[in-house]
């Protein structure tokens, strides 16, 4: 959609709803900033419509600021939600290759939550095969686990292999959690560097 | 491929024209825009970031020709900025040119043979 904006209210008006979601007072502060480009541009005689396209699609630039305001949330507290938010602003901008990098990137995401899910119930079961060791093994007839009968009764077999098993899955766990806030620091990186590159581009581009 | 070229150096231009003298967001769409094909719009968000991130600061000026108009200016970090940014970029331009003294062939006709 290109369609022809005629007057600066019609431009300032798309603007402004696009940034409706920042705080009022940066909302003023890039508004002014556009008004006076039109009040300037009028006394040098150029007319609202010829402002208005040459400063390209209101809704692009308001992605633009939309998405700084996203990446420095994310900066400040990388969380699932603010990295997210900040793709899916770099998606609307069109420089999160979508087929390529967002499935990779998903499935990436997606395998280390999982891990991290997995360990951290499985340090349950260690605290369960721990529990398990106090308990006197003639209740425990009817609850085999599969493996040699008498290790699974041995109270000292169970006691230790549940209390490694739980430091192992923790220290995983952690291990884990690293790496993924090593992944959403590398992303913020990511669409920082590209939107320097790309900041060009966007305008040009023709975006619902 | 030459908007993703301009890209990049949007920025470096924007800073250049400040640290050429104090400049009003109009001043700076116009005058870039006579050397190279811009739009326009992504000037002030460029603005903005720069100074969000301490490059440069701004402040209003009385015009004789309308109203008060917000001036920019780099800030000390924003001159060593800028310097690093030109560096860096005057030593890639050169790197490219010289490789295109070497690979750059004018009216190439042929498919390359050298294709494996």
């Amino acid at each position: 959609m290109s369609q022809r904006i005629e007057s600066k209210e019609e431009f300032l008006n798309i603007l402004r709803e696009g940034l409706k979601k920042l705080d009022s007072k940066t909302q003023e502060e890039i508004l002014y900033d556009y008004e006076e480009h039109f009040t300037i541009g009028l006394s040098k005689g150029m007319s609202e419509a010829e402002i208005a396209k040459a400063l390209g699609s209101p809704r692009v630039i308001a992605n633009q600021y939309r998405f700084e305001k996203a990446i420095q949330k994310a900066e400040a507290r990388p969380s699932f939600q603010s990295i997210a938010k900040a793709i899916f602003v770099a998606m609307s901008l069109g420089f999160f290759n979508l087929v390529f990098v967002l499935g990779f990137y998903i499935g990436l995401v997606g395998m280390l939550f999982g891990l991290i899910v997995g360990f951290g119930v499985s340090i349950l079961a260690g605290l369960v095969l721990m529990i398990r060791a106090f308990i006197p093994s003639f209740l425990l007839e009817h609850f085999s686990i599969g493996i040699d009968h008498s290790l699974t009764t041995n109270p000292l077999f169970l006691f230790a292999f549940g209390f490694i098993w739980i430091v192992l899955a923790s220290g995983l766990v952690v291990l884990l959690s690293h790496a993924f806030r090593v992944v959403f620091l590398a992303t913020i990186r990511y669409l920082k560097f590209n939107y320097r590159v790309i900041l060009e581009s966007s305008q040009q581009t023709k975006l619902p | 491929m030459i908007t993703q070229l301009k890209k990049g150096s949007l920025e470096l231009c924007v800073l250049a024209l400040i640290d050429h003298q104090d400049s009003y967001g109009f001043e700076i769409v116009e005058t870039i825009s006579k050397y190279v094909e811009v739009s326009e719009g992504s000037i002030y968000p460029l603005l903005r970031r720069l100074t969000q991130e301490g490059y440069t600061e701004s402040y209003f000026h009385q015009s004789t020709e309308g109203p008060a108009r917000k001036y920019y200016f780099l800030t000390n970090e924003g001159k060593e900025y800028y310097r690093e940014m030109y560096h860096q970029w005057m030593v890639f331009n050169q790197e490219v040119q010289k490789f295109f003294m070497t690979y750059h062939k004018e009216n190439v006709t042929n498919e390359s043979t050298n294709r494996k």
